[in-house]
């Protein structure tokens, strides 16, 4: 049975790796001891996969992984079973089936949307940006990248942005890079993964069957 | 702190804390800061500081804190910002603690003890210490000479320290609620067993630089007992251990099944100072294993002693483990096997989880210099071994040898290199049903370190200039195929052997050193031993005097009033019997009188 979970992280959970939440879930999930489905072979893993990684220092309001089931097992209670293991700054929002014919999730990825808080105001760096036909920066790895096309809405409010970024697999934009350009220093958090499914972007939140 | 862990600075979540299962405490007495002078990856692994976490937070007068060192990046940092050191739990900066206690386990980490006594505020010197600045204490193997590191504790804790860390704790607690007072407090803690105060005695010198006297001040005792958790199985263990987001060392269920060793080797320190031996039972590590996967979600267990295969009931605990966590999809792994104790139904168990290396440590190349250093082990003990492993899958086999061991000739190392092609030879030929398979051999070298406590104490190290001729050595006869040689820095075991052996007049050199930049030693990247070679000459004193000097039986040790019950006269006969190829056979099939006899030695098994 394939389930859909939700989940938010803060704190010092921001600063996880992918690689270190991805073992940090599967331990929680022994530690609730749910009938997950491990892989076949010598080496036997859980079966579990996150719709798109989340890089160290961001933290999440919408983020999402699935598994697969054993046993039937209600949204409420996986939810349930895993908040009273997990460490507090990691909280399941909700959890759910998730259509046997739906694609892997991480392969339907189209947008995310971030808060980045400042500590300056950001009205007129914000207009500015907007209104750039193109803006050449580098990303973290150091290459050179028009983000501009990226940024898909950005809306100001003060300190704080509200952006709309690019996260497919064609091109992906790390809302660190953004950040750099606009002068850097903003705590961000992701609050929403947007997929592409049977040709409408929607959030992932909507593939949860209750 | 965490403010500052932001942006540039290499794994932030070293800093951040927010762990499961860290303590939360309001109103404790007493604030002890659990420091260990390495990055958070390495000092989480250990488990003698998680033991003492979940003892000293289950006192309701305590609330016990970790402290790591921070690496270079993030030191800097805190430097530039003006800020302090401080406890992941609730940042908490070190000098506002009561206690700070630090493991000492390795040598090479004294010069992190001071980059994190400075960051977090705290005098380097005890003598400087006043007031409410916290008491610094220290804990561990190297404490068996403490002496190097004297200046910088105000106490330290000698042998076992489940017991006596809660008791200073006590202590504290009550002069805190009578008004601290340093001196008192140091003259009472110096009365518990097991605890020196180093400050109440004081070393004199001879004019050829060895020790003339150790003078016990202000009615101290002549001797610092060790102190011996003798029920090892009624003793807490890690139950509920904190859960590290990010990849440590040892990142899985550790259970210590046995503390101590009877086997005698003559070059191992532990095999000395943990003495006796006591084993946890079967049933106690079952329960513990229940907790330790239920309070984590871990997915591996692995034993922890200094032989594993001795352990009396290892057969039934690695059947138990093994029936209850298959299912689970919980693997089961055996570390520090000794070549003669690998029960083969054991090992075809273990294959069945998760296939792993095998370790052996033969330790010398010929049987003459194993039996030199008391290392009972023969050649078809090692053979039938990588027989049973191979034959069971294993595809990798890494070797330890020693090189530098008292009475070593050249044909000892070429010993090495004919052990290691016969046992390449004979894996090859025992895996895969008649075909041959190749086995990947790793040999790993360490120069041999003479340790107090051992019967080698006395020993010269080798010089700097005989390890680089006998590492080239090996290099060229160890040129085989699918056989990988690594070596110990001679340099860094010439250093541990100044220090294991060293006086208090080391400790400017170690200050000096730290002050010129030198922190995180014992990582290869870090460690600059020309400024060691620097600062020792500037000191006017030279570092060969203790590495590399044999001592007479009549010299008085640095570390002679420290008492882990081991009679000299015992380790001098023990050395005596090396030189005349002599083994002692292990103390289970009888009492060698070693001189724990006196206090009563029971050795304590699981099956009892």
């Amino acid at each position: 049975m394939r389930m859909i979970i939700r989940y938010a992280r803060e704190g010092a959970a921001r600063f996880v790796s992918h690689l270190d939440m991805q073992r940090a879930f599967g331990r929680a999930l022994r530690r609730a001891g749910l009938p997950v489905k491990f892989s076949e072979g010598f080496n036997p893993h859980i079966v579990m996969s996150f719709a798109s990684p989340l890089s160290v220092g961001i933290g999440t309001k919408g983020d999402y992984l699935e598994i697969r089931l054993e046993k039937e097992c209600a949204g409420h209670e996986i939810k349930d079973r895993l908040n009273a293991v997990l460490p507090e700054e990691i909280r399941i929002i909700s959890a759910g089936n998730l259509a046997e014919d739906t694609p892997k999730l991480m392969s339907m990825n189209h947008s995310a949307e971030y808060r980045l808080e400042f500590e300056r105001d950001m009205e007129t760096a914000a207009k500015e940006f907007m209104a750039m036909d193109s803006c050449i920066t580098r990303d973290r790895k150091g290459r050179e990248v028009d983000i501009r096309p990226l940024v898909l809405l950005m809306k100001v409010d003060g300190k704080n942005l509200t952006v709309c970024l690019e996260n497919s697999s064609r091109a992906a934009l790390n809302p660190a890079t953004l950040a750099g350009a606009l002068g850097g220093g903003a705590v961000m958090t992701r609050l929403e993964c947007f997929c592409l499914f049977r040709s409408k972007v929607i959030p992932m939140d909507a593939l949860i069957q209750e | 702190m965490k403010e500052f862990a932001y942006g540039d600075i290499e794994k932030p979540a070293r800093y951040m804390g927010g762990e499961l299962n860290r303590a939360h405490k309001k109103n404790a007495p007493v604030h002890f800061a659990l420091c260990f002078p390495d990055i958070y990856e390495v000092g989480m692994s250990h488990m003698g500081s998680a033991i003492l976490y979940e003892i000293l937070n289950a006192r309701e007068d305590t609330f016990a804190q970790r402290v790591y060192a921070p690496w270079k990046d993030m030191g800097e940092r805190l430097r530039e910002k003006g800020a302090p050191l401080c406890s992941l739990e609730e940042d908490m900066p070190l000098f506002k603690f009561d206690i700070v206690g630090f493991n000492l386990s390795y040598e090479m980490s004294y010069t992190n003890v001071l980059y994190m006594l400075d960051l977090g505020r705290i005098p380097l010197l005890a003598s400087e210490r006043e007031g409410r600045c916290p008491v610094v204490i220290g804990g561990g193997s190297c404490v068996v000479n403490p002496e190097p590191v004297a200046d910088f504790f105000d106490l330290f804790v000698i042998g076992d320290g489940e017991e006596a860390a809660g008791e200073l704790c006590g202590l504290f607690a009550k002069h805190k609620a009578k008004g601290f007072d340093r001196k008192a407090f140091l003259l009472d803690a110096a009365k518990m067993e097991g605890v020196y105060v180093p400050s109440l005695y004081r070393p004199s010198y001879k004019a050829d630089g060895t020790i003339e006297k150790i003078e016990a001040l202000s009615g101290a005792s002549e001797k610092i007992k060790k102190r011996i958790v003798s029920d090892l199985d009624a003793a807490p263990a890690v139950m509920r251990p904190v859960l590290p987001y990010i990849a440590t060392v040892h990142d899985r269920c550790v259970l210590e099944i046995m503390r101590g060793c009877t086997r005698g080797c003559r070059f191992c320190q532990a095999g000395y100072i943990y003495r006796p031996v006591r084993e946890r039972s079967v049933d106690t590590l079952l329960t513990q294993a229940r907790e330790v996967i239920g309070a984590t979600g871990y997915d591996e267990i692995s034993l922890a002693s200094l032989s594993s295969g001795d352990y009396s009931m290892i057969g039934e605990l690695a059947g138990a483990l093994l029936d209850t966590y298959e299912e689970k999809k919980v693997s089961v792994s055996l570390p520090s096997l000794r070549v003669d104790s690998f029960p083969p139904a054991v090992a075809a168990k273990l294959q069945h989880v998760r296939q792993t290396g095998l370790t052996f440590a033969p330790e010398a190349g010929t049987q003459r210099l194993r039996d030199v250093i008391n290392k009972n082990v023969t050649e078809d003990d090692i053979f039938d071994a990588v027989r049973n492993a191979a034959a069971s899958g294993t595809k990798t086999i890494k070797l330890y040898f020693m090189i530098g061991l008292p009475t070593e000739r050249e044909e000892d190392l070429i010993g090495i290199a004919d052990l290691t092609r016969a046992i390449k030879d004979t894996a090859e030929r025992s895996a895969g049903n008649g075909r041959r398979v190749r086995i990947a051999i790793t040999v790993s070298v360490a120069c041999f370190v003479p340790k107090p406590q051992t019967p080698f104490m006395w020993e010269a190290q080798d010089t700097l200039e005989q390890f680089g001729e006998k590492t080239g050595f090996l290099r060229e006869h160890l040129r085989i195929r699918g056989v990988k040689f690594d070596y110990h820095d001679p340099r860094l075991s010439f250093l541990e052997a100044v220090l294991a052996r060293g006086d208090r007049r080391l400790s400017t050199v170690l200050i000096e050193v730290y002050r010129k930049g030198s922190i995180f030693d014992s990582w290869q990247e870090c460690f600059d031993p020309k400024r060691y070679e620097n600062v020792f000459a500037q000191a006017g004193i030279d570092p060969t005097w203790y590495a590399n000097r044999k001592r007479t039986e009549e010299e008085e040790f640095p570390f002679s009033h420290i008492d882990y019950g081991i009679d000299i006269n015992y380790l001098k006969r023990e050395w005596e019997s090396a030189y005349a190829g002599v083994p002692t056979p292990d103390c289970r099939s009888g009492c060698r009188a070693c001189g724990l006899q006196k206090d009563g030695c029971v050795i304590q098994r699981a099956g009892q």
